[in-house]
């Protein structure tokens, strides 16, 4: 374990767990000026020595893609794809069965803010116990409300 | 066994390695279940060794001009990017 302060708290049973990472922790950690970049850095490292396993929806990797493309950012891009590609990284598909709760979750938190690829984010870790804690690897302080966020402090 | 959650399965083994696991488990005590719970628990621990997203960042993580700090949501959802 890293002798760094424990950002998520080790509770449960931990080995085969997954953690759903959002769209901004993966572009904080790409730019070492970016405010979040040092939380973003040891979440990933935190992540890899609890030997998670890290996913990605496929509605995340569309903004994420869509974010690398207006900033051309095409070598990464790539990089990220292949990581895909060499199934080192995992991308959960949208399921349409997660549609009645979609409009359940929209009614109770609707507030203009929050993106469907969120919502649907926080559908999938609840209705799964695959992720750890049901939290989401998120900088984002909408989840903190939903309980759904990891703690970054 | 540890204090962890466990569930009862039942699994088919080829007649080869359940041999191979009853010889170990004569040599060396383990039980068969606690041999595979082992092995499988290596085989994950060796699948999440290296989170790729950290080897992504620490590959290509620089100093980036401040409009790359554009909130993700204003690029994705509220500017005029078109494809």
């Amino acid at each position: 374990m890293s002798p760094k302060k424990m950002l998520i708290s080790k509770n449960g049973d931990i080995l085969g767990k997954a953690v759903l990472a959002d769209s901004n922790i993966i572009i904080a950690s790409l730019d070492s000026n970016h405010p979040d970049f040092s939380k973003a850095e040891d979440l990933l490292t935190e992540v890899q020595d609890l030997h998670l396993k890290i996913v990605l929806t496929d509605l995340i990797l569309s903004e994420v893609s869509t974010f690398l493309l207006h900033n051309s950012l095409f070598e990464e891009l790539y990089a990220l794809f292949d990581l895909i590609e060499e199934n080192q990284l995992e991308i959960i598909p949208f399921e349409n069965g997660k549609l009645s709760q979609a409009k359940e979750i929209i009614k109770e938190r609707s507030n203009g803010k929050i993106s469907f690829c969120d919502y649907y984010s926080m559908i999938l870790i609840k209705s799964s116990n695959r992720y750890y804690k049901k939290a989401i690897l998120s900088l984002d302080e909408h989840f903190k409300g939903s309980r759904l966020f990891i703690d970054v402090k | 066994m540890t204090n962890e959650t466990v569930i009862k399965a039942q699994i088919y083994l080829p007649k080869a390695i359940y041999e191979l696991l009853k010889e170990r488990s004569k040599a060396t005590g383990s039980s068969i279940a606690l041999q595979i719970r082992q092995a499988l628990a290596e085989s994950i621990k060796e699948e999440t060794a290296s989170n790729p997203l950290l080897k992504f960042s620490r590959k290509f993580a620089k100093k980036r001009s401040k409009s790359f700090r554009k909130n993700i949501d204003e690029v994705v959802y509220n500017d005029t990017y078109v494809p």
